[in-house]
Parts: C-alpha cells; sequence; structure tokens
C-alpha cells in the first residue's frame, strides 16, 4: 500500500516536471470547418504566418504572435497545390516546395490570393507513388534551394534522382548534390549555414538520424546510385551489407556518418523538421542548438552538434512533448515562438488529434538540463544549465554509460548491436560549477553513448527535467598538450 | 482497507445496474442476440458474448444501439449482413446505460460499466442523423482497440511487392515496392494500399512469456505462407476466399524467448484478407488486423470552384495524365487534366470534376479517377515533334529540340489557369475557357506562339494521339469526332493521319511574332 501510494506520488511529481513550468505549448486555432494538415509554416512580413498543408492549400494568418490566440484569423492564400512540403518568404513571393516543383507563388493584383504560379524547378523525377515526398529548405547562403527527394516507397529508386538531395540554384538549374537518402522528414541548417536533413529508420538506416548534407557526399542508401550512373555522375559508394557504418566509412570517404543518432524508440520513431534556435536567449537557455520535430511521438527533439576532425557529431536530448499530432514541419520566429504542425494521416502519432498548429513559448527560468555534451580525447565535457551539486557531480559512480551501434545493412532497420559499457573513471566539477569533465574508458568509436545521469542534481536539489544523452561518437579529437592524458 | 472499500463502493451501484440490465435485455435484445449473448442459434445475428466491438470506450456501441447498424460486419471472425434497428427513440438515456452495462459485463465480457450521462452525450452528438451506420464508418470513428498479451509480435517490418500471382511467388527474386514500419506490431493488408495484385512479407520476432505448446490459425485471400524460425509451420494454398476449409491451424512447441517470425501473403484478384491467430499457455491472440478490416473505400471528398470562382484545380496523380497532372474542373460542367509532362490537357471529360478522397485519406496512393463521364484520353505520348515528313513515326518520348519546359500558370479573376511553358526560343500559353449552348459544352484552347526567332520546320502539334477518330464531315473544318465522345475543331489546318495509330496533328509553321491557334473539345450535354 505505501509503497503504490509513493509510487502514484512519483509518478505525479513527473508528470508535473515533465511538463515544464519554463516552457508552454498552447493550441493554434485553425481556419473553422476545414481540414488543415500543416506541412510548412513560413514566417512574413507584418507579423504574419503563412501555413501550407497536404491538400495543397495555403493559408495565411495574423495574431500568430499575439498572447491572446483566439483572435487569430486565416485567409486562403492558395490552392490545388501537390504536398507541399516547404516553404519559404522571399522579396514579396512564397517559395513552395511542391512534390514535382519548386514553385514561387506571387499576389500580383493584391487581392489577398495568389494569382501567379512560376515553376522555378521541376527537374527531378517523379512516379506515381505516395512516398516519393519532397521536403524543400530555406535559400542558403547563396540563396540557393535545396530538396531531399524520397525514395520511391521508401525502397528502390522509380524516378530520376530519387534518394537525392538537390541543390536548386537561382537560375533554376538543379545540381545533384548528395546522394544516399532514403526517407526524410525535414530539412534545415545550423546556425554556421551547414545543411541537415532527418532520414528515419528503414533500409540502410539502423535507426533515424540527423544527417550532414555535405556536398559531394554520401549519407549511406545506395539505393538511388543508378540515377548517377544514368546522368554520368561519378557512381557514389556501394557499401556492404551487414557491416558498419565506421568500417564501411573507411573504405570510402565520401559516406559521411550520421551527425546524432536518434535511438529508435528512445528518442521518438520518425524525426521531421530541423530548426536552428537563433534566438539568441529568447527561446530559453539552448540558442544555437538544433530542434528536431519527431512525428511518431508528437515530439521536439534537442540536439548539440559539434565539429570534430571534419566531421558533424554531437548529442540529442529528450526536449518537448505532448503536442496534439504528429510534429511535420516547425519554425522559430525571432522573438521566442516555436511554431508546430501536426498531421497524422496515413502514420499515427501519440498526438490523437488529426492535425494540429501549435505554438510553445519560453516562460522565463531555467529548467535543470545539460546544455551540452562534448567530447574531449579522454572523455566528455558536460556543460549544465544550472550549477550542479557538486558532491554528487564529482562522482563517477554518477554517470552510468552504454554504448552500442546498428547493423549497416541492405534489411530495415537494426537491433542495437556490439554493445558496450564505458566506464567514467574521472568527474571533476569546474570552478563555476557549471560543468563536469567527464574521464572514458572503454568508448567506442561509431557508437552511440547514452549516458544516464539522473542521479545528479542542481545546486537547489533538483533533477534534471531530461536525464538522458545520446552522444554519436564519430571521431575522437586529438589529444593537446593541457589536455587530460 | 481504504481501497477495498472503494471498490465496494463502486461495485454496489454497478451491480444494481446490470441487475436491471438484465430485464431490459431480455425484453429488447435476447430475441436476436441470444439470452447468453452468443446469437441466436441460426447464427444470422452476430454474438455480443467476446465481441471486439464492444471493447474499449463505449461510444462505438452507443452510436450504434442510438441510430442502428446496417450492412456488412465481422464480429469475432464471422461475417454477417443484417440491420440492428435503431433503438434511441425506444429506449431512454437510463434504460440504455443499463442494457450496455449488463452486455459490457457479462458473457465473459469486461468492460466497464455505461452511464446515462455517456449515452445523454452520444445521443446529443447524434441528434440530427437519420441513417444507421455502417461497419466500416463505425469502426474508422471508434477503432477497436488491440489488447496486447502474449504471444506478440515485435518489431514487425512489412515489405510490399506488387504483381499478379497463382501460387506464391519467390519474393526473392523480386523488386520490393515498399517497406515500412508496422507501428502497431499487428499484421494488416491494408497496408499494400492496394487492393488487388499485391504481396506482403513480414518479418519481426515472435516474442513468448514461457516455454509450452502454441498453435497458429492461418486463414487468407488469397495465399499465405507462416515461417518460425526459419521453418515453414501453415500454408493456406493457391487462391481462394477466407471463411472456408482453407483456413489451416499447426501445433507446436516453442521455448520461451524470441523466435523469428516470417509471413508471407499474396492476393491475386478479389478482397484481400488474412486472419492469423496464436495461441498459447497464456492465452489467444489475433496478431492481425483484418479479422475485423473490411478495407474501406475512400470517402468522397467531391471538388468544387470556390464560391464566385469558375474553376478549382487539383494537382496529384490522375488517371491517364500522370504524376504531373494539373486538374482543372469548370463550374460549367467541363474538365480537363494538363500534362506538364506532354504539354496540354492529356484527358478531357465533361460533368463532376474529381474526388479529392482518394489522396486527401490514408497516405494517399493511386492515380484519381475522373468523377464525370465522356473521358477521352487525348495524348498519352508527348505533344510536340519534328517529323521529316506526314509519314514518320510519332516520338514516343520528348523530341529533345523540342522538349517543352514547364513555366508555371496564372489564374485570372474567375480562378481559370493560362499555362505557360517554352519550348527552346518560343513562349507559349495555353488559355482555357468553358462555354456553353443549350444543347452543348465546350472548353476552348487558345494557344499562343510568341517566336522570336527562327522556329523549327516541319514542328507538328498532336491534339490527339490514340483514341477512335472519326470525321465529323467532308472537311477537316467540320472536325473529329473522339472516341465517339467529344467533338474536336481547330481555326487551323488538322491533319488526320493513320500510322495505323489515329492521331490529329497541327503542322506548326510559326513565323517571326506571335501565332495564334484556337482549338474546341465539344460534348453533347448528357
Amino acid at each position: 500500500m505505501k509503497t503504490s501510494l509513493s509510487l502514484i506520488i512519483s509518478a505525479i511529481l513527473a508528470q508535473v516536471q515533465a511538463q515544464s513550468p519554463h516552457y508552454q505549448t498552447e493550441t493554434i486555432p485553425l481556419p473553422e470547418g476545414e481540414i488543415v494538415e500543416v506541412s510548412a509554416i513560413a514566417l512574413m512580413p507584418d507579423k504574419k504566418v503563412a501555413i501550407a498543408d497536404r491538400r495543397g492549400q495555403i493559408w495565411i494568418g495574423s495574431g500568430l504572435y499575439e498572447d491572446d490566440l483566439s483572435k487569430v484569423r486565416w485567409r486562403s492564400f492558395a490552392k490545388g497545390l501537390h504536398e507541399p512540403l516547404g516553404m519559404y518568404w522571399k522579396e514579396g513571393s512564397l517559395i513552395v516546395q511542391q512534390r514535382t516543383e519548386l514553385t514561387r507563388l506571387r499576389d500580383t493584383n493584391q487581392d489577398g490570393q495568389a494569382d501567379d504560379f512560376s515553376c522555378l524547378c521541376d527537374a527531378w523525377g517523379a512516379s506515381h507513388d505516395y512516398h516519393e515526398y519532397a521536403f524543400g529548405s530555406d535559400p542558403d547562403v547563396n540563396g540557393d534551394t535545396w530538396a531531399v527527394l524520397c525514395l520511391t516507397g521508401s525502397a528502390k529508386t522509380g524516378a530520376d534522382w530519387r534518394g537525392w538531395a538537390v541543390r536548386i540554384d537561382q537560375a533554376g538549374k538543379m545540381h545533384p548534390e548528395v546522394s544516399g537518402v532514403r526517407s526524410p522528414g525535414g530539412i534545415g541548417f545550423n546556425p554556421q549555414g551547414d545543411l541537415f536533413y532527418t532520414d528515419n529508420q528503414g533500409l540502410w538506416n539502423g535507426s533515424s538520424s540527423l544527417k550532414w548534407l555535405k556536398p559531394g557526399g554520401f549519407v549511406g542508401n545506395p539505393t538511388g546510385n543508378v540515377s548517377a550512373k544514368k546522368f554520368g555522375l561519378p557512381e557514389p559508394p556501394q557499401p556492404q551489407s551487414g557491416s558498419r557504418i565506421q568500417i564501411e566509412r573507411k573504405k570510402d570517404p565520401r559516406l559521411i556518418p550520421p551527425a546524432v543518432v536518434f535511438p529508435h524508440g528512445k528518442v521518438g520513431q520518425s524525426p521531421t523538421a530541423v530548426v536552428p534556435d537563433l534566438t539568441e536567449g529568447k527561446f530559453g537557455p539552448f540558442a544555437g542548438q538544433l530542434l528536431v520535430g519527431e512525428q511518431t511521438h508528437s515530439e521536439v527533439q534537442r540536439v548539440d552538434l559539434e565539429m570534430v576532425n571534419g566531421f558533424y557529431q554531437g548529442a540529442v536530448f529528450k526536449f518537448l512533448k505532448g503536442y496534439g499530432s504528429g510534429v511535420v514541419p516547425l519554425r522559430l520566429a525571432p522573438d521566442g515562438s516555436l511554431f508546430a504542425g501536426g498531421t497524422n494521416r496515413g502514420w499515427g502519432s501519440r498526438g490523437a488529434q488529426p492535425f494540429s498548429l501549435e505554438r510553445t513559448r519560453w516562460k522565463g527560468g531555467v529548467p535543470f538540463e545539460i546544455k551540452t555534451m562534448r567530447v574531449t580525447p579522454s572523455g566528455f565535457k558536460l556543460r549544465f544549465t544550472q550549477e550542479v551539486d557538486a558532491e554528487l557531480a564529482a562522482d563517477p559512480a554518477n554517470y552510468p554509460m552504454k554504448a552500442w551501434t546498428y547493423i549497416y545493412q541492405k534489411s530495415y532497420g537494426s537491433p542495437e548491436v556490439d554493445q558496450a559499457t564505458p566506464q567514467v573513471t574521472a568527474a571533476k566539477v569546474s570552478e563555476d560549477r557549471l560543468g563536469v569533465e567527464i574521464t572514458v574508458k572503454g568508448w567506442v568509436q561509431g557508437h552511440v553513448h547514452h549516458l544516464d545521469a539522473q542521479a545528479l542534481k542542481s545546486a537547489e536539489g533538483k533533477p534534471l527535467w531530461h536525464p538522458d544523452a545520446y552522444y554519436t561518437l564519430n571521431e575522437i579529437p586529438f589529444a593537446r598538450s593541457g589536455g587530460i592524458e | 482497507m481504504m481501497s477495498r472499500f472503494i471498490i465496494i463502493l463502486f461495485l454496489l451501484p454497478l451491480a444494481l445496474l446490470a441487475n436491471d440490465g438484465k430485464q431490459l435485455y431480455t425484453t429488447y435484445c435476447s430475441a436476436c442476440h441470444g439470452a447468453d449473448g452468443r446469437g441466436p442459434e441460426n447464427n444470422v445475428n452476430p454474438p455480443l458474448a467476446k465481441s471486439e466491438w464492444l471493447l474499449g470506450k463505449p461510444d462505438r456501441a452507443i452510436s450504434a444501439v442510438l441510430v442502428g447498424l446496417a450492412g456488412p460486419i465481422e464480429v469475432a471472425g464471422k461475417a454477417y449482413h443484417l440491420i440492428m434497428p435503431p433503438q434511441g427513440a425506444v429506449l431512454n438515456d437510463e434504460q440504455l446505460a443499463a442494457i450496455l452495462t449488463y452486455v459490457r459485463t457479462s458473457w465473459g465480457n469486461e468492460e466497464e460499466a455505461v452511464s446515462a450521462e455517456q449515452v445523454a452525450e452520444v445521443r446529443e452528438r447524434l441528434k440530427d442523423r437519420k441513417t444507421p451506420y455502417g461497419a466500416n464508418e463505425l469502426r474508422e470513428k471508434y477503432p477497436i482497440p488491440y489488447e496486447r498479451g502474449w504471444p506478440r509480435l515485435e518489431n514487425l517490418i512489412s515489405h510490399v511487392y506488387h504483381g499478379k500471382w497463382e501460387l506464391m511467388p519467390d519474393f526473392s527474386k523480386l523488386e520490393v515496392a515498399s517497406v515500412e514500419e508496422e507501428p502497431r506490431n499487428l499484421v494488416d493488408v491494408a497496408h499494400a494500399e492496394r487492393d488487388q495484385e499485391f504481396g506482403i512479407v513480414w518479418t519481426g520476432d515472435l516474442v513468448t512469456d514461457r516455454e509450452g505448446d502454441y498453435r497458429a490459425l492461418l486463414d487468407a485471400s488469397d495465399g499465405a505462407i507462416l515461417y518460425v524460425n526459419g521453418k515453414k509451420q501453415l500454408e493456406v494454398e493457391g487462391i481462394g476466399p477466407r471463411g472456408s476449409e482453407r483456413a489451416r491451424t499447426y501445433r507446436f512447441r516453442l521455448l520461451k524467448g524470441r523466435h523469428q517470425f516470417r509471413l508471407e501473403y499474396f492476393n491475386n484478384q478479389g478482397k484481400p484478407g488474412l486472419s492469423f491467430q496464436v495461441s498459447g499457455p497464456s492465452g489467444k491472440q489475433w496478431l492481425s488486423e483484418s479479422r475485423l478490416k473490411i478495407i474501406p473505400a475512400a470517402p468522397a471528398i467531391p471538388l468544387r470552384a470556390e464560391e464566385g470562382k469558375s474553376a478549382v484545380i487539383y494537382r496529384n496523380f490522375i488517371e491517364g495524365a500522370g504524376a504531373r497532372a494539373i486538374g482543372v474542373g469548370y463550374e460549367e460542367g467541363v474538365n480537363q487534366a494538363f500534362s506538364v509532362t506532354h504539354m496540354g490537357p492529356d484527358v478531357i471529360w465533361q460533368g463532376k470534376f474529381l474526388d479529392g478522397g482518394l489522396h486527401w485519406t490514408n497516405r494517399g496512393q493511386g492515380n484519381q479517377k475522373p468523377s464525370g463521364t465522356d473521358v477521352v484520353q487525348l495524348l498519352t505520348k508527348p505533344a510536340y515533334a519534328i517529323l521529316a515528313d506526314e509519314n514518320s513515326a510519332w516520338p514516343q518520348k520528348d523530341d529533345e529540340r523540342v522538349r517543352p519546359q514547364f513555366g508555371g500558370y496564372s489564374l485570372d479573376e474567375k480562378g481559370r489557369p493560362t499555362f505557360r511553358y517554352r519550348i527552346g526560343e518560343i513562349r507559349v500559353t495555353e488559355a482555357f475557357e468553358p462555354l456553353l449552348s443549350e444543347t452543348e459544352r465546350s472548353l476552348k484552347r487558345l494557344i499562343t506562339f510568341k517566336s522570336s526567332g527562327s522556329a523549327p520546320e516541319n514542328l507538328y502539334l498532336a491534339l490527339a494521339s490514340g483514341p477512335e477518330i472519326e470525321r465529323s464531315g467532308e472537311r477537316s473544318g467540320e472536325g473529329f469526332i473522339l472516341d465517339a465522345k467529344v467533338t474536336l475543331k481547330s481555326d487551323a489546318e488538322l491533319v488526320l493521319r493513320r500510322l495505323p495509330e489515329s492521331q490529329v496533328l497541327v503542322p506548326l509553321a510559326l513565323k517571326n511574332g506571335l501565332t495564334q491557334l484556337s482549338i474546341y473539345y465539344t460534348w453533347k450535354k448528357p
């Protein structure tokens, strides 16, 4: 009786803790009586916000930044588009990534509705397959737009350039840049302007992950290689099935390992949008990091990236949850309003609504979190958002770790394999008590390293909001003089 | 102590209600469903004992009782086809709550009691509904929860293949059409997103919680083979319906833990379906969705122009016009699917436009067919070609010298699109206008070429390539009848040729500057 009661109380406490007092998610009313399966979000001048939906409509809303969301108003801007999955505002136009075309929409007679639909590029192939999603990026530093093109049925090449990331320059010419794509869920830049996308667990993807679209690179799935052959491009790598990413990338350096693996089931199941936090603190203490949407679990994850030996890697932390539907597009406005669109048509989500649009804002105050987890030549350097309880933080026993990787294979997904148990042998708390440097023995290059920090507490005695960190160790930095060991 | 007290408190009113419910059930329901809830002896009505339709929230059952349930339904693996008459006008909220509570807690059913408030709430929602539910609609609205017991499937992946077979094919030699996780870990034939001519291979783990004797039941339309730990255990062979003597069972011993699971399935023609059940020391589990599933037809979402507009645009997969089709429906009752691959209408028809139901529900696989009538497939090949002479074959693929590049479209104040594209240095626009007379409907197509250099010689535009073509009169100016459905006329000189395929061509002698060409597609009003 006593145990069960305390269990109930701790469960309630856990829930209170999960519904952070620091972030508030509110429902944004959508056009009444309409089915709006939000698939892309663009910010416009005059505090307006455009949303696109899977039925091919675009709506322009006002009042989305106001405290009182009941006053949000929508007007229809365009209809009849083919499943738009990317959209941004540029020089008086909406640039929309449709399934078969990058299109510029203009309202030339200023009546509030688009009347001109210019085809900017439609050079990639499309068959009659629902799975051939095309996610479009914002403009890169040169003003070019990128699209990641899902494989046909997420498994084969039914048309040209399926399984590629292509760049569309401002003259409308298409440049195939990165091969090896399987089934993307979103595309976005980090603050440095490098481009990333999420790819879902499946063929040649042991688990879902955030991948770096390095021009000329290959991101893992060789199904789209046939297009290179057909159009006379150098053939991308042909990895060996049943191997490991870490082994195959030594054979061909064009294979870019996933920057951050999202362990299947543990950190979502279907990652989607990628947005950088460029708000300089208006969205809480995670400026400069990435937010990644999650469709199946209706969540938003947080990713801290670093570049080591020329490759991106880093940690994923759970962050926001409880969205109304499956989160697909995200847009973080400069004022710190995170707009999250949702749909679960065809793919179920924990959020039970068929579609949703929500706004998450930071309410102030600092949640106790692992802010960053970065690699050192001998272990990891953790930074926290608040001062830690130094006694707990100095005990190496409070940093249990597990590591594993996935089979790199032609068949769907992979179990966690090659398990290892790295040992934390030392933990040194920084003078400001915001950092801890841990020394790790027995880590494994190429593995996901799961740090379970639930034993730690803040100086005020609070537990971590999210105690789990999952770090993908593609590269180990070289020891420099002054480093530990 | 306290918890016991609470349970007693809860049980007391429930027992009272259930008593009352039994009397009411006997009066109103037992004639059809049997005093023991097992249905009548002749089996025409479905049982309520252990009916999956009673599982979970009571809204599904309340709805069916209030407004009735008609048409085909599967209950506990058996098909029925009758009408459950509506009881909403006969019984009040309290009575219905009592009956449903009795039904949901008797004969092995172990669901929560139903309150009069719950019934009232559903009654309010359904107050304007005049028609009974169909099983599909009811199930879509209130999905039947799946109880996860033992044994179970985990890490289930489906591999879909397209093809027509009469016996199980060797899937290792076929190209897979799609591979997906089955997040519910249930075998589900709906995953193929098509009804006919497909196969699915599921792989994953069959997980048992204890060692013991297990029994698998497999029934399929058409064929299915079960492998456990790499060994073929069961086969439903060849083509045939479910629910017959084709069902197969097999007993085998399993250790506790994970077992390699593989289930192969194919459907030739007819309704697909697969039932798969495993029973063991810890119970009996349906591991397939399809025991209940009647694959729902896509709901109708007819597409119409907005108020004040003449045209509506639908860009998606349209039958006969490919993946890059732009459907345009005009309120005047004429329609086209403009192909951005060929440039020009690939398909035209009259009457209703298109329905969004196919692509706007579930994942949206397949081509949408025109909703209207007198559909004519004008083109299946490129619209432009350079021919050495009028007897040269029409190219199957784009002639690179005159490959058109789509430029987009603009909408007029009525929402009607004017398409634009380029052929080399030639800029082309195509404007469409619906025209009505008392007996006819026409779609006028005005093509404008703007040539600023030397246009290629021997350039031809195909207006029709494929349909049956007859002359409408003696002279070509009187036009052509396509597939005996639509008349094609133009202000330009048209050429009819049969090589042997019938084609109507326009020789394009483009001069510097503007050249215009009007084409009329005309239907008789039905």
